[in-house]
């Protein structure tokens, strides 16, 4: 047998943990440096304990595999700023995500980021699984080498009370900042850019999205319900006084993912949620559409939608889009398309479909706020409180998907959606009453 | 007549007191760290040792045992043992691992033959891993195996092991073999929420195993020399068949077994990859839930733009074959321990989604 085997370094091992002393809060301080090698490193994690901060400092490390916090309650991973603590993964070979902490069911454990660097891993930047208290502050998260890698930048899913602020992440190939399964969960103050998704709160009750920034992403936000989880039923989420600019990146996910569906040039859609509340926001730039409320039907097949399980809504409700300020979108939804094949060529082609035939978009610009139209089941104009005002110039239209579907499984050739557009916006211009705001404790 | 013990590494002080202690006369007697310390070397526990190129249990009272199928380790040898404290017995359980007491240890070595083909070769043991129960917790820690085979480190840290074998097949191999770190223990024992021991079930144990007077039904044995109780007949208790055995199951059984033995302990509905709404135990009865036309979630990178889990009929179109042939860090499952394709594994499972009926049309 042929072995060129790194060994595990005792000297650095010992160092590391000859480091450790108090953190000043009763918790122990295990420090890292840049000396250490993986194992060391991962050794280090190993010794942590309940409320142990690890301490990276300042420079880039070269990690060659996963990094697993153990589970243990109140882990704190520190650097010396998002600038200064990089940790680099581009030759990862093991494990698929950067840091990682996991509990199995029925555990739950606090864990904060905060001050340092992940780039180019496999996966995901940081997953956490089975959090409650889970801190992200000041974590950049890009993937400047490994262009179609990553899934997602910053990702706890299964957690209760999320805090992601004054976070950076770029080059995700499905979302920048993903909150998953969750409950109770605020993301404010972030940068998320060249995404493929800046910004998604998915299957998640009890969130509020403000105060960011997500530009030139292929969609700037999303909120969405998906079947076929252990947690659905998606409800409860305000996004308000967010910047959602020029989000026309070509989407490059994987084709399979459900974000390989969004058309590029995307402010934000809403799928199959419950009290959603968008205000405040900035929608300006994106050149397929503002915003759009859609069902699970747009996305999935009907037997996905249907046979999911109980508590899921494959349509949404509830949703009350005001006082937010559209300006410039909508301008040519083919624009974005990068390659024709990817999935989300498809609905930016149906969009675009509804310039021609009888009833085109108005002004010649998609209108800035959309609802497909399912009606799943019930009936009137608006059975669903889909609710949009005071949006500005802001037209809103009912696409009437499901109609155009039925026309369109029975046609040869292309239906245009502009045979079924409306432009009616007098059953949906009320008003609901406000969310109240998510209070997370005391971290 | 004790010698003193030698300490290597200078860790887990506190924990030595209560660590094995060597008799002259070559025997020793386990014992087990009870404040969630571990020994800095293997010998401390005094469970297992390499004598003659094999894994040697170092008391009378540590019992081998073999699940039935197998977890893929890049096609390592692995020897198994546990022992429990005397006097003490695992409590049966027909779906959930055993009951195990307190004071309970496991061990599980991992080595390689330079040519899998030629068992006349000595095997190169690279790890042993422990686990064991103190104070209602579980524990663990991989101690790495110097090259003469003559001390085992304990590698908190873990390590990667690259090298070269020749696979049952005449493949040459090239694994980068993970050594886990602690944590990454954690990671994968986690099948049922809190950590613990995964294979160690009635379903897994109901086969044979030969203790050196012929085969003998390992639940059987384990009720014989008084380390389980409760246990039935093992005619009426549940079994998963050997995987690999084509004699032993259908097409079916044995690939729902192997994705269990392998899959399930992430992907059950308390396991770390319960957020996937996939669920490979053998038990699981909702084709959804066990992939069948379902939509991957938080795949990325790893769905290959294959639109399901599993599409009857169609293993090329299907996202779990695409994960098990791949050895990229994105793509392969099992996330973390695989670096080498089980291709056997992979032919099984290929097979059953292939003569599976339906579509997803």
């Amino acid at each position: 047998m042929k072995t060129s085997m790194r060994r595990l370094a005792w000297g650095l091992l010992l160092a590391g943990l000859a480091a450790c002393g108090d953190d000043g809060g009763g918790g122990k301080m295990v420090n890292v440096n840049p000396s250490m090698d993986q194992s060391a490193i991962a050794a280090a994690f190993s010794g942590a304990t309940a409320d142990s901060t690890i301490q990276f400092a300042a420079g880039t490390y070269h990690l060659t595999g996963s990094l697993n916090l153990p589970v243990a309650n109140n882990i704190m991973v520190k650097g010396a700023g998002m600038d200064q603590t990089i940790l680099d993964f581009a030759g990862q070979t093991t494990g698929a995500d950067g840091l990682v902490q996991t509990v199995g069911a029925g555990q739950t454990i606090q864990v904060t980021f905060q001050d340092l660097a992940i780039r180019d891993t496999a996966g995901d930047g940081i997953k956490v699984t089975g959090g409650n208290k889970v801190h992200a502050n000041r974590v950049k998260v890009s993937w400047p080498t490994r262009t179609t890698a990553g899934g997602y930048g910053i990702y706890p899913v299964q957690s209760k009370n999320v805090l992601i602020e004054n976070c950076v992440v770029s080059g995700a190939s499905d979302t920048g900042i993903y909150v998953g399964q969750s409950d109770g969960i605020v993301v404010k103050n972030n940068e998320v850019f060249e995404n493929v998704a800046g910004i998604e709160i998915e299957n998640s009750f009890n969130a509020d999205v403000h105060d960011n920034n997500s530009h030139d992403n292929t969609v700037g936000f999303l909120v969405f319900d998906l079947p076929n989880l252990q947690q659905v039923g998606g409800n409860h989420v305000r996004v308000f006084n967010n910047q959602f600019v020029n989000n026309n990146t070509a989407n490059f996910g994987d084709p399979a993912g459900t974000v390989a569906l969004v058309p590029a040039g995307t402010g934000g859609a809403v799928m199959a949620n419950q009290f959603v509340e968008v205000f405040g926001n900035t929608f300006s730039g994106n050149a397929t559409i503002g915003f759009s409320t859609i069902s699970c039907f747009v996305a999935f097949e009907q037997a996905t939608c249907l046979g999911a399980p109980t508590g899921y809504s494959p349509v949404p409700g509830n949703v009350h889009v005001h006082n937010n300020t559209f300006n410039n979108n909508g301008t040519d939804p083919t624009a974005g398309i990068g390659d024709p094949t990817h999935p989300s060529a498809q609905l930016a082609l149906l969009l675009a479909s509804g310039f021609q035939g009888d009833h085109p978009w108005l002004d010649n610009h998609v209108s800035d706020v959309s609802w497909d139209g399912v009606i799943a089941i019930g009936g009137g104009a608006n059975p669903y409180d889909i609710c949009a005002h005071d949006n500005g110039s802001g037209h809103f239209a009912n696409l009437h998907f499901q109609q155009w579907q039925a026309a369109q499984a029975g046609s040869p050739t292309p239906v245009p959606l502009g045979n079924f557009l409306t432009f009616d916006e007098s059953a949906f211009g009320c008003t609901l009453p406000a969310l109240p705001a998510v209070t997370l404790p005391a971290f | 007549m004790e010698r003193r013990r030698r300490i290597v590494g200078g860790i887990a002080v506190s924990g030595l007191l209560l660590l094995g202690a060597c008799g002259s006369d070559g025997t020793c007697t386990p014992r087990v760290p009870t404040d969630g310390t571990f020994p800095s070397t293997l010998a401390e526990w005094c469970q297992v040792e390499l004598s003659g190129g094999e894994v040697k249990a170092l008391a009378k009272d540590i019992v081998p045992f073999v699940p039935n199928t197998p977890l893929y380790s890049d096609g390592a040898i692995k020897r198994r043992t546990v022992r429990l404290p005397p006097g003490s017995a695992a409590t049966y359980d027909a779906a959930a691992a055993l009951g195990f007491p307190d004071g309970t240890v496991f061990t599980k070595s991992f080595g390689f033959r330079d040519d899998a083909r030629n068992g006349s070769l000595p095997i190169r043991w690279i790890e042993t891993r422990l686990e064991w129960r103190a104070a209602g917790n579980w524990h663990f820690m991989a101690y790495r195996w110097n090259d003469a085979g003559t001390e085992a480190a304990a590698a908190p840290g873990g390590d990667v092991v690259s090298f070269s074998y020749v696979d049952v097949d005449g493949v040459t191999q090239h694994p980068n073999y993970l050594v886990p770190s602690r944590p990454q223990c954690e990671q994968c024992h986690a099948e049922s929420g809190p950590v613990g021991p995964l294979s160690p079930k009635a379903r897994w144990l109901n086969g044979d195993l030969d203790y050196g007077s012929g085969p003998e039904n390992q639940l059987a044995h384990w009720t014989r020399v008084g380390i389980l109780s409760g246990s039935p007949d093992p005619a009426s208790a549940p079994r998963l068949p050997d995987a690999a055995d084509p004699a032993a199951g259908t097409v079916e059984e044995r690939a729902r077994a192997y994705l269990e033995a392998n899959c399930g302990f992430c992907h059950s509905p308390q396991g770390n990859a319960r957020v996937s709404g996939l669920f490979l135990q053998a038990s699981v009865s909702d084709p959804v839930q066990f992939g069948v036309c379902k939509h991957p979630v938080a795949a990325g990178p790893g769905a290959g733009g294959r639109l399901y889990d599993v599409v009857p009929g169609q293993p090329d179109a299907s996202i779990i074959p695409y994960r098990m042939e791949s050895t990229e860090p994105a793509v392969a499952m099992p996330q973390i321990g695989r670096s080498v394709v089980d291709a056997p594994g992979l032919e099984l499972v290929r097979q059953w989604i292939a003569e599976m009926p339906g579509s997803c049309d």
